[in-house]
């Protein structure tokens, strides 16, 4: 049992280490400094949920074959933390709740750059090793690290542009089309298990209409498709 | 003057008094019982509309869907969604069928025990028969003028985690069940409201069944 233990473990660390996040065919453009005043503006007005405020999802998470469906709502919130008596945090929060048909609360995370909490979760999801991928992936999803490039690429074959941001924790890389301004997908992870790709397709006023995201290291995927704002 | 702003202020009293909603003794509670049960032992099918409402107060946000429900005895059940989009959850033989779109997905009731657990519930609500399952909740019950009010504090621990009580509306007129409330951790809640009920109408088992 314990050697069973031992060499999943393992193999997720191996697999997980080897997964890689970085888009292929890649040749640099410019290096690790910003390029100039019009990239910084093509860095706000293409990542769509720099400004976004809500929306409402239909939403599929598969986990190790189980699979759960519902609704995913998205709020912006004016601080991670409403509950009295708990310090407010001044930055871009946001409030992810996923509930199913009948109305039952999947979860219901706080999300922010800094911050984390879980106001509800499921019993059979409350998993700390599941709760820092989904942290990992919201954060991704809702371009909550810094928007400061460290490196600019051209891509080979597509002629899409990628852009590789640095955080303290993680890395991130942004792929958009030819122009610049539309974010196609983000990549990324910050240890080896939460290894993530987020695609973004449809858009309908700035915001993308069906979402995909994949965390192959864990076998996790939550698909999206937007039904309101 | 003052005359019509006093008749005013009685009949607004006396309608609060008249909607006021007290708790029910052990006779008036048999009797309930009991009219619940003949009703339900009586129910062979049931088809009604229902509008649904997610109340999230801390968001201050409603998530609202509306659809059609079908039930015939002894446990098939059509819960079918028509807004915000078109997703049909169906129950027949122990077998759950979710059509969502275009996808359907087919899978035994009895592994997916969260499910099961689920659907125990929503189908003892919706019939009323959750009143009688003092294993996993403690009942309360009040009356007001129009209906009979249930409150079911859940007390099996795992349920509890994700749905602390059931409250459950009952029509006075036809003891049919009119409203289910599911409280939530957070005081967030779920209220189902059934509309246009008809009973005892036929209904084929192709509505239990998608190709």
């Amino acid at each position: 049992m314990r050697n069973s233990i031992f060499v999943n473990l393992f193999l997720v660390i191996l697999f997980g280490g080897c997964t890689t996040v970085r888009p292929p065919d890649l040749s640099r453009i410019s290096g690790s400094h910003r390029v100039n005043t019009s990239y910084d503006m093509a860095i706000t007005t293409t990542s769509p949920f720099r400004n976004f405020n809500k929306g409402l999802f239909k939403a599929a998470m598969r986990i190790k074959n189980k699979d759960l469906s519902g609704l995913l709502l998205i709020k912006k919130m004016d601080t991670l933390y409403d509950s009295p008596g708990i310090r407010a945090v001044q930055e871009r929060t946001y409030r992810i709740v996923f509930a199913n048909e009948i109305g039952l609360t999947f979860f219901d995370l706080g999300v922010s750059a800094g911050g984390f909490t879980v106001f509800q979760c499921f019993e059979s999801l409350n998993r700390k090793a599941l709760l820092n991928i989904l942290k990992t992936d919201f954060r991704f999803l809702l371009s909550l690290y810094p928007d400061d490039p460290v490196s600019i690429y051209f891509q080979e074959g597509t002629g899409r542009q990628v852009i590789k941001i640095g955080t303290n924790h993680s890395k991130v890389w942004e792929t958009r089309n030819q122009r610049g301004d539309t974010l196609l997908v983000v990549s990324g992870k910050s240890t080896v298990a939460d290894a993530v790709t987020i695609g973004y397709r449809g858009y309908r006023s700035g915001v993308p209409g069906a979402i995909s995201i994949e965390n192959p290291v864990i076998g996790l995927q939550i698909n999206l498709r937007r039904i309101s704002e | 003057m003052n005359k019509i702003f006093f008749g005013v202020v009685f009949i607004l009293l006396l309608q609060s008094l008249q909607a006021q909603t007290v708790r029910m003794e052990a006779p008036a509670i048999e009797s309930l019982r009991s009219r619940v049960k003949k009703v339900a032992d009586n129910t062979r099918t049931l088809i009604s509309d229902f509008i649904q409402v997610k109340e999230m107060k801390m968001l201050k946000e409603n998530l609202v869907s509306k659809g059609k429900f079908y039930f015939k005895k002894e446990k098939s059940l059509r819960w079918e969604y028509l807004t915000p989009y078109s997703y049909i959850i169906m129950i027949h033989d122990d077998r759950i069928t979710i059509r969502d779109e275009e996808k359907v997905n087919r899978f035994d009731l009895k592994s997916n025990k969260v499910f099961l657990e689920i659907n125990r519930v929503i189908l003892g609500s919706i019939r009323g028969t959750l009143l009688y399952d003092e294993v996993n909740f403690k009942p309360t019950f009040y009356q007001s003028r129009d209906a009979y009010r249930v409150e079911l504090q859940t007390l099996n621990p795992k349920l509890r985690e994700s749905l602390p009580g059931i409250i459950i509306s009952f029509d006075k007129s036809d003891y049919s069940v009119t409203r289910v409330e599911m409280m939530e951790a957070g005081n967030d809640r779920t209220v189902i409201t059934f509309s246009n009920k008809k009973t005892n109408q036929p209904i084929g088992d192709e509505k239990f069944d998608i190709r």
